[in-house]
């Protein structure tokens, strides 16, 4: 009886860590898509090509930017359009799963000029939160970027 | 009406029964976070870290104004850092967008005056906080705020 008790034992946590290795797998998972999913989005500005973004962004998708501004998906991706980078870069972009969303965030600078045609230098964090679709697809709901104080 | 006909209307009733329930869900999930939303600033104000120890997520990030990021625990030392202290703070224009049923996303603007780590703000910051439903309970995943105005 007492042999039975242990292998149902030994049986429980095998299952328990098969599903706790499971978890963990799904999250780095979703870490790993999101960020490639970033890099497309900085690519998309390496290029000067916003339709390379344009499929990431969900309807409803919301851009704070540093100076207080808040524009909808089709204003984004207009001053996307109209800005013309010259060199883009990441620092410390890092993503944390949080089931069916994620959230990355990082530092990001930029040189070329703004939609406005103005010189741009910019040095700033941002937070991007991302959410997987019904399709499956992951996309990102909001992003909002604060001047780094120098 | 034929015996097709009736299950045609039984479906569609039921859809909307479906739709209404849907919207009505995210209805209640979006004026919840609303309440929360001032919750958390009062807690704030107050430097009340319990509530935040409750309605912060593991892996919380907070981004502010003047460009430092916190994780949950340097959020809540901050809370419980006497020298921070707030002389006034208003949240206004909150606005929220939910995902499903589980993540949402809260939009206003943040008024206040405090000393905080020794420096005078008084500035209005726009943030925009991310809430996920971490089996039936809000917390938030993620805060950032920029500045408008002020100092």
């Amino acid at each position: 009886m007492k042999r039975m008790w242990m292998w149902c034992l030994v049986g429980l946590l095998s299952l328990g860590s098969a599903a706790l290795s499971q978890d963990n797998s799904a999250t780095s998972g979703t870490e790993k898509a999101v960020a490639a999913l970033e890099q497309q989005w900085l690519q998309s500005q390496k290029t000067n090509n916003p339709d390379l973004v344009a499929g990431l962004l969900a309807d409803k998708f919301v851009n704070t930017a540093r100076d207080g501004k808040v524009t909808g998906k089709a204003e984004s991706l207009a001053a996307a359009k109209a800005t013309k980078y010259e060199a883009v870069a990441y620092d410390n972009l890092k993503v944390t799963a949080f089931g069916h969303a994620a959230i990355a965030t990082g530092v990001f600078k930029a040189k070329g000029t703004d939609s406005l045609g103005k010189p741009l230098d910019t040095h700033e964090r941002f937070t991007d939160t991302w959410v997987k679709m019904p399709n499956g697809q992951w996309q990102c709901i909001a992003s909002h970027q604060s001047s780094i104080e120098m | 009406m034929t015996t097709r006909g009736t299950a045609l209307v039984f479906i569609a009733a039921l859809s909307c029964v479906a739709l209404s329930v849907n919207l009505h869900a995210q209805g209640d999930a979006a004026q919840q976070i609303k309440e929360l939303q001032q919750q958390s600033r009062d807690a704030q104000m107050k430097n009340d870290a319990s509530w935040a120890q409750q309605h912060l997520a593991d892996g919380f990030v907070a981004g502010n104004s003047w460009g430092d990021w916190e994780t949950k625990d340097e959020f809540i030392k901050d809370l419980e850092n006497k020298t921070n202290k707030w002389k006034s703070g208003s949240i206004s224009e909150v606005q929220v967008a939910t995902f499903g049923s589980n993540t949402a996303v809260s939009h206003y603007t943040f008024t206040y005056d405090a000393e905080l780590r020794g420096t005078h703000r008084a500035r209005t910051v726009i943030c925009s906080d991310t809430w996920i439903n971490d089996s039936g309970t809000w917390k938030t995943a993620a805060t950032h705020c920029s500045m408008v105005k002020g100092k």
